[in-house]
């Protein structure tokens, strides 16, 4: 790919929606998933394209009272031209490649599992086919002893010997343990990350593997953005959605986000088969995804036979399915699953002959809680340490309410409390592991 | 619209009556209707205008500042004064005013600029990018480019950041204007950039000069040359510039013209990295001084290389005299074209010589680096973790420093490219790279051609103007009037003074050079087997400064030297004599009482030989005191600091018993990366020398620009 064969759309869709450089702009906020998604709805009840957004004679009609955008907001986004033309030039220079929802070659794996909420920028290194092919997801935590360690390499392993290509987070412990068992076995690998793309593409335990085609890594994010809890958690959606099957090697209980994005794929219609190893020793969130309805996956199936496995047992749960039992009242407790009507989520914007269609019955994705609902926006408030009093002024809230979520968040871990120069902040917390790489 | 535009460009002007020259207007509404344009046009048809009128209507419907990337290092006098009667401020951040860039960068986010002057050097800095631009670049209504001939790869000009530049353009979206500006550019150039950036406005106008006289004169000799410049320079009007094709002829040509009474000064790439190693901050800026004391007419001439070339902008330059024949027509063109741009009268002398056509064959075999130097860097940078150093590289490559950063430029800026400098370490990407040898054989052929035009050049009977003009694709060429071929008599005489063409044929074979000693090792304790510790070379182990007698190859001693050594096997009685001649002039203080040589395995007779016969003449002792105790890989086949100071290790060793007292005279055939003599000198020193002066027979550089 070539700077040359950028679309205007493409260039649109970046301007209003990318981030460029590693230091964040001090101008008006890109636009998030849902915002944008919002603004392509509307542009298409003007039959216009992004890149309409571009013409100097259109610029009256951002004014418009209906659009969804701030027209100064969406004006100053737009004018990021020359900021957005230099990352662009800085990306493919080092080999990285963009792809945005309006080009043909965009994953329609992520279109189809997530609809509304498929990233409209994809950034990437590597060989773009492998994003079509399918495969199977493994994730788990960073930390792991010794029994889940061969598991994963097991894994990784037995995908290869199978023909499955493996997905996982390319993060240390069960992700990096996973992809050196598919490379050992000549096996594709794609690695999803949640940051520093450009960092891991020059590095020397992918860059080789990049060049031979047999790895190719992705982010949604900034290839230049620092690590985040937030997009860490958010990029399991998107190793799920790549893949056919999962595989959970293992996962702490009702916390962390191996857990939420396991959790969150067993309520989803239509969501990946999820299997947790299985055993004496295995974590306690193991157990519970079983009882959330995902299937074990004990050691013995990792052989040259693991797709059959996974066919098979996917086929006796569905038999399993029609007999209620005790385990099911369980899951029937939990939230009902995301509800999304049509079967895939019709692109408004594709280039290159696909004709443009209208979203008819614009599908409706519900989080779990309010809690749930909020907790994006308040991770996308705390892009500095803040005081209570800060948050409750831009979130518009309650102050106890407030103080109700930011317990849960700390109690996941998500965010902490400093004092800073006398006054309480909250900000979002990073794992000790990842402050000593800076 | 039109109407406010020309209001505007009378305030600029402040001229009431000015109308715009034929199409600037035109320019200046594509740049309204957000158009890419590439503008072709001569120096002095108003570019700046467009860009300055573009801005100030841009501005006045609220859109961001004007990026100008252009390699001047600042808009002229005269431009920012026009730029400020409309309002327009401009501001320059470049490598000059570093101290500055954090007061600019606080205006420009508080929208106080209207127009942001950047080199290509820093668009291309990945470094610069994320620091200042990145920044400022969320606000740019209006991208200009400068000398735009550039952004082709079939443009005379290789310019190595321009490859990014052309991709930074292509990335920016339909809603920023750009204006793509070039003095020369030949068809297939500007169909070239219009091909890489798509849907782009041709604007060409005329090329020719109509002040400049043009003369061709053939003196195959060097001398002649020079004996022609020392009786004619002083017949030239006002001040102009010298052009030479090679660093060294643009410091020999300085140093006789102020021989001969001349207030010149040589100009060449080379002298702020001079300035630079001798680590004299005042210094550093010593091109720009330069350019200043033409542009004032304190000096008569720069003595210069291509180095003097783009951004410098001298309206009243009186001539220009091209030493030696440049590679291409366009080149020529460009150079020749600085002068006469606002006097009514000037000269375009061009002499050629028997020499250009191996200096430019040289240029061209050097241009891209071989494939042998690339695939050595990839591969250490491959199996590198952490990426690597250029010093680190020089350690684990035999590579010389200048080899491994063309090599690395040139990678860098493929797109994508095999190398990323992350901070100042490079690393190897995941790119697959092939070297493009069809490309580059492709190019050195039209190097090869553009060399054949300017060759037919020199001999043609038609008019001057009209073949470059012609030459460049110029639709409006017509007989100037003025050259020496329309007016069929000399401009200037073409006949050389025999007298002053001896004493230059006598200049060049006494052109001794200096050896500066060294005062740095290559790193930190690199001997294992000498006791020289530290990365400083003290004053107490250091050389005095030495001479060489000649350059190796040139007429005079150098091409005795070179017949000597690699075909007779004996140095004649005649280089003894240029020594003497040499030390009578040098006077080296404290005087030498005994003399000692470099000693060789591989010829152990041919430099004690001469030295012993040096000796006898001086009359002071020979004594080989000096051993060779090791073989070593030959010194030429080392190629950077680190390999050929390492390679001495542990070779030289000096019997004090026999060493006598007091200062020497240490004697060598040839000197180049000095590291020789610095470790042969040390090692007298620490045995109780006093004072050790390095002599050799010829300097060995390779020739650059």
């Amino acid at each position: 790919m070539t700077t040359e064969q950028i679309t205007e759309n493409a260039k649109a869709i970046l301007l209003l929606c990318g981030r460029f450089g590693a230091v964040d702009d001090t101008g008006a906020q890109p636009l998030n998933i849902k915002e944008y998604d919002e603004l392509a709805a509307w542009l298409l009840s003007k039959k216009w394209w992004p890149a309409d957004l571009l013409s100097e004679e259109n610029q009256g009609v951002l004014s418009d009272a209906f659009a969804p955008v701030e027209p100064a907001r969406m004006k100053a986004l737009l004018a990021r031209g020359a900021s957005m033309a230099i990352a662009i030039e800085k990306w493919f220079n080092k080999g990285l490649w963009v792809l945005c929802r309006s080009d043909e070659a965009y994953p329609q794996r992520l279109k189809q599992h997530l609809k509304r909420l498929a990233p409209p920028i994809l950034y990437g290194a590597g060989d773009r086919s492998l994003l079509s092919k399918g495969g199977l997801a493994v994730v788990g935590s960073r930390n792991i002893n010794g029994e889940a360690e061969s598991f994963a390499r097991a894994v990784g392993r037995s995908a290869a010997q199978a023909g499955m290509q493996l997905i996982s987070g390319a993060a240390r412990g069960v992700d990096e343990t996973a992809m050196h068992g598919a490379f050992e076995e000549g096996g594709a690998v794609i690695g999803v990350m949640a940051d520093s793309l450009l960092r891991a593409a020059v590095s020397r335990k992918y860059r080789e593997g990049i060049r031979s085609g047999q790895l190719t890594l992705i982010s949604p994010c900034n290839p230049e953005a620092c690590f985040n809890v937030g997009n860490a958690m958010g990029r399991n959606k998107y190793i799920y959605a790549l893949a056919e099957y999962a595989v959970v090697v293992s996962s702490d209980c009702e916390t962390g986000g191996t857990w939420a994005g396991a959790a969150e794929e067993l309520r989803r219609e239509g969501g990946r088969p999820v299997f947790v190893r299985a055993g004496s020793s295995v974590p306690k969130g193991n157990t519970e995804l079983l009882r959330k309805g995902a299937k074990p996956l004990s050691a013995d199936a990792l052989t040259a036979g693991l797709k059959d496995a996974l066919n098979a047992a996917i086929a006796s749960r569905a038999e399993a399915l029609a007999v209620p039992s005790k385990e099911e009242s369980v899951v029937a407790d939990e939230p009902p699953p995301i509800a999304v009507t049509p079967a895939t989520y019709p692109e408004p914007f594709v280039e290159a002959g696909a004709s443009r269609m209208a979203v008819s019955e614009a599908p409706v994705v519900l989080p779990s809680s309010v809690y749930e609902a909020v907790k994006p926006l308040i991770l996308n408030a705390l892009d500095k340490p803040r005081k209570l009093d800060e948050l409750v002024k831009t979130l518009k809230v309650r102050k106890t309410q407030l103080q109700d979520w930011a317990k849960l968040l700390m109690k996941e871990g998500i965010i902490e409390e400093q004092t800073v120069r006398k006054a309480k902040k909250f900000s979002i917390r990073k794992p000790d592991e990842e402050l000593k790489l800076k | 619209m039109r109407g406010k535009a020309t209001a505007y460009l009378q305030t600029a002007l402040a001229n009431p009556t000015a109308d715009f020259r034929p199409g600037q207007w035109e320019c200046i509404e594509g740049i309204l209707k957000s158009e890419r344009q590439l503008v072709v046009q001569k120096t002095g048809w108003g570019k700046s205008m467009v860009y300055f009128l573009g801005t100030r209507l841009l501005r006045d419907q609220g859109k961001g500042l004007t990026l100008l990337v252009s390699p001047l290092l600042s808009l002229m006098r005269n431009q920012i004064m026009a730029a400020n009667r409309i309002g327009i401020l401009a501001e320059t951040i470049n490598s000059s005013n570093t101290d500055d860039w954090e007061v600019i960068e606080a205006r420009l986010l508080a929208d106080k600029v209207d127009i942001l002057l950047i080199s290509p050097e820093r668009l291309a800095n990945d470094d610069f990018r994320e620091r200042v631009l990145q920044k400022v670049a969320n606000r740019v209504g209006l991208f200009v480019v400068d000398e735009a001939h550039c952004i082709s790869d079939w443009g005379h000009d290789f310019r190595p950041d321009y490859r990014r530049i052309v991709r930074v353009l292509q990335a920016l979206p339909k809603n920023i204007p750009i204006l793509a500006t070039t003095a020369t550019a030949n068809d297939r150039v500007v169909e070239d950039v219009a091909y890489q950036l798509g849907a782009l406005n041709v604007v060409r106008g005329s090329l020719i000069r109509e002040t400049l006289a043009l003369q061709n004169i053939w003196l195959p000799n060097p001398p002649a040359r020079m004996a022609w410049l020392a009786e004619h320079l002083k017949n030239l009007p006002g001040s102009g510039i010298i052009y030479t094709l090679t660093v060294r002829d643009s410091e020999r040509v300085t140093e006789w013209l102020k021989a001969n009474g001349y207030n010149v000064a040589a100009y060449h790439a080379k002298i702020d990295s001079e300035a630079e190693e001798q680590g004299s901050e005042k210094e550093k800026h010593r091109r720009e001084h330069l350019e200043h004391r033409l542009l004032k007419n304190e000096v008569k001439a720069l003595v210069a290389t291509v180095a003097l070339g783009m951004g410098f902008d001298k309206p009243d330059l009186g001539f220009v005299v091209h030493f030696q024949r440049p590679g291409s027509v366009v080149h020529y063109y460009q150079q020749v074209g600085r002068a006469g741009r606002a006097v009514d009268y000037a000269y375009g002398i061009l002499m050629g010589g028997e020499e250009d056509k191996a200096i430019t064959d040289f240029f061209i075999k050097n241009a891209f680096p071989p494939q042998a130097h690339v695939d050595k860097i990839l591969g250490a940078l491959n199996a590198a973790d952490g990426g690597l150093s250029v010093p680190m590289m020089q350690k684990q490559l035999n590579l010389s420093y200048g080899d491994i950063q063309k090599c690395l430029k040139l990678l860098a800026v493929e797109t994508p490219s095999p190398v990323a400098k992350i901070m100042s370490a490079w690393h190897a990407t995941p790119v697959n790279y092939q070297m493009d040898h069809e490309k580059i054989r492709g190019l050195c052929e039209l190097r090869q051609a553009e060399q054949a035009q300017m060759i037919d050049y020199m001999k043609t009977k038609d008019c001057l103007m009209g073949y470059l003009g012609r030459a460049l694709d110029d639709k409006t060429v017509k007989e100037c009037g003025k050259c020496v071929n329309c007016l069929r008599h000399d401009l200037m005489p073409t006949t050389v003074n025999t007298d002053l063409a001896n004493r230059a044929a006598i200049f060049l074979k006494r052109s001794y050079q200096p050896i500066e000693p060294r005062k740095r090792w290559p790193t930190t304790d690199i001997f294992d087997y000498y006791p020289l510790k530290g990365a400083a070379i003290g004053t107490d182990i250091m050389a005095e400064q030495g001479k060489a007698l000649s350059l190796l190859g040139d007429a005079g001693w150098g091409h005795m030297v070179r017949e000597d050594k690699y075909n007779v096997g004996k140095f004649r009685d005649a280089l003894a004599d240029g020594c003497m001649q040499m030390l009578e002039t040098w006077q080296p203080q404290p005087q030498p009482i005994w003399l000692t040589c470099i000693p060789s395995l591989t010829h152990p007779d041919l430099v004690p030989d001469f030295a012993r016969r040096l000796a006898a003449r001086i009359g002071i002792p020979f004594v080989s005191c000096l051993k060779k105790i090791r073989q070593n890989e030959e010194q030429k086949h080392m190629h950077n600091s680190f390999q050929q100071a390492k390679n001495l290790d542990g070779v030289f060793d000096v019997d004090q018993a026999s060493m006598p007292s007091g200062s020497v005279l240490l004697v060598d055939d040839m000197v180049d990366s000095r590291w020789t003599f610095t470790v042969a000198t040390a090692l007298l020193r620490q045995a109780g020398c006093p004072a050790v002066f390095p002599l050799a027979l010829a300097l060995n550089s390779p020739r650059t620009d």
